[in-house]
């Protein structure tokens, strides 16, 4: 392999900030290659994933890596796999977190995938030092990583019990976003997706969707300040090209509103005390446009 | 209130204001500002699901009640209850009804004056499942009673819009 090992510990400048904030951070890091500079997802799911759950994730990788998204994931059969090929044909070079030290291949016939991923400027990254082999705990313990790396995590196939669902709550309670595909209810590889959807997660209805959750997400989340080439919501008539909930169509006061989300406080209280009760008809308009939504006192800008 | 049984039909008078408080969570501090809650992620769903879709539908009005800080609570009183009964006579003599707006049917609504966004709007929410039948017939009566409150007998978009986020807490 061309790319030497570096590692980086926890509390070093270099550590990924976003994975020092989750409960349980991995005390080091062992990388090889770039890790993401820009806004990263991950995209998970079964290893025994269907035709219909492959094509999805790849489709997800894609179209994320084309939105300047990297790509975060397992290296696994199945979804993750996917998932990874997806990204380098969208052109931003994504992550595989392994289970094992990052000069073992598991699964082997993914060596030539990882390769490829630090090839186009992405990493392998894993808590194990190099010669570490597979071992069935070091799999959940590497969801923890996928989730920590990542601001979003999109959960494509998943049974009941799966892996993906396990990466899902880990997401959930380190206050990260999860996006669900919805599956047919008698399917096994659904059950667990739908379970998510049950407990409130956000249901992904396409890729269109998923480019304009990401973008949502790009333009509320205080932590992605993000240098792209890629249209934002400021471009009209885009939103409606991806078929979606019409973003595009938000005048300048709702717009503002939005910036004043990303910048300060989300209680509804607040924004009233600040703005007047004035505000209260822009949120409720940004609600009607299906845009945000009065949760728990906040108003919370739905992805 | 009308109770049906096979036996018989009883009507009884009924004419009430309910008003209720929830916990967010079994522990108590959810989306409390500075004490953490405790409770797993699903144990909160599993306890917001008590109160069910149907039943929180039938309430005109939502809000999330948070911690008073101790300067306000310490500090001098807010608006006196007689200058917010005022205010509620003043808004009720301009809709100049025999009716509450609590009592006003969807045909008494489509006879007072609402702007034309309003009714698309409404339209759109429904289609969308953003609201149901019943609530977006809530949605209309709390609207016009911020017209009302706001001095006007004409419902517009931002009023629909503001009645919106009192639909959840």
């Amino acid at each position: 392999m061309t790319h030497a090992e570096w590692n980086v510990a926890l509390g070093e400048a270099g550590y990924p900030e976003l994975l020092a904030e989750i409960d349980d951070p991995p005390a080091e890091l062992w990388v090889r290659g770039r890790l993401p500079p820009g806004p990263t997802v991950a995209i998970v799911g079964s290893r025994r994933a269907t035709r219909y759950g492959l094509n999805l994730a790849t489709d997800f990788g894609r179209a994320a890596a084309r939105v300047g998204w990297h790509v975060v994931s397992g290296l696994a059969l199945g979804v993750d796999g996917a998932a990874h090929r997806g990204s380098i044909q969208g052109g931003t070079p994504g992550v595989a977190v392994l289970g094992t030290g990052t000069d073992v291949w598991y699964p082997r016939r993914h060596q030539r995938l990882g390769e490829e991923l630090i090839e186009h400027g992405g990493a392998t990254v894993s808590e194990y030092v190099s010669g570490t082999g597979p071992r069935p705990w070091h799999f959940p313990a590497r969801n923890r990583i996928i989730v920590g790396l990542s601001l979003a995590v999109v959960v494509v196939e998943a049974a009941d019990r799966s892996g993906a669902l396990i990466t899902a709550r880990l997401a959930a309670e380190n206050g990260r976003e999860v996006f669900v595909v919805p599956g047919d209810v008698d399917r096994e590889n659904s059950v667990g997706c739908n379970k998510l959807l049950r407990d409130g997660a956000h249901p992904v209805l396409g890729v269109g969707d998923l480019t304009e959750s990401l973008e949502l997400l790009v333009a509320t989340h205080p932590r992605v300040s993000v240098e792209r080439e890629t249209p934002t919501l400021d471009e009209p008539g885009r939103s409606r090209a991806t078929g979606g909930r019409g973003v595009g169509g938000l005048d300048d006061e709702e717009r503002a509103l939005i910036d004043l989300l990303t910048d300060g406080s989300s209680l509804v209280d607040d924004l009233v005390a600040d703005r007047g009760r004035e505000v209260l008809a822009i949120i409720g308009r940004l609600e009607l446009k299906g845009v945000c939504a009065v949760e728990g006192g906040r108003v919370r800008v739905h992805i | 209130m009308t109770i049906a049984r096979s036996a018989s039909t009883v009507t009884f008078p009924c004419d009430l204001q309910l008003m209720a408080a929830a916990n967010p969570c079994p522990c108590g501090w959810e989306g409390d500002l500075k004490k953490a809650c405790r409770c797993r992620p699903e144990a909160v769903a599993r306890y917001r699901r008590v109160l069910s879709g149907p039943l929180l539908d039938r309430i005109d009005i939502m809000v999330w009640v948070p911690r008073v800080d101790t300067m306000q609570f310490m500090g001098p009183p807010g608006e006196p209850s007689e200058m917010v009964a005022k205010r509620v006579a003043e808004a009720r003599a301009l809709g100049n009804r025999t009716r509450s707006n609590r009592s006003l049917t969807r045909r008494h609504l489509d006879r007072l004056p609402e702007t034309r966004d309003v009714a698309s709007q409404v339209t759109n929410a429904l289609d969308d499942g953003r609201v149901t039948a019943r609530g977006a017939e809530k949605v209309r009566r709390v609207a016009r009673t911020i017209a009302e409150l706001d001095g006007r007998n004409e419902v517009i978009m931002d009023d629909l819009a503001e009645a919106m986020t009192l639909r959840s807490p």
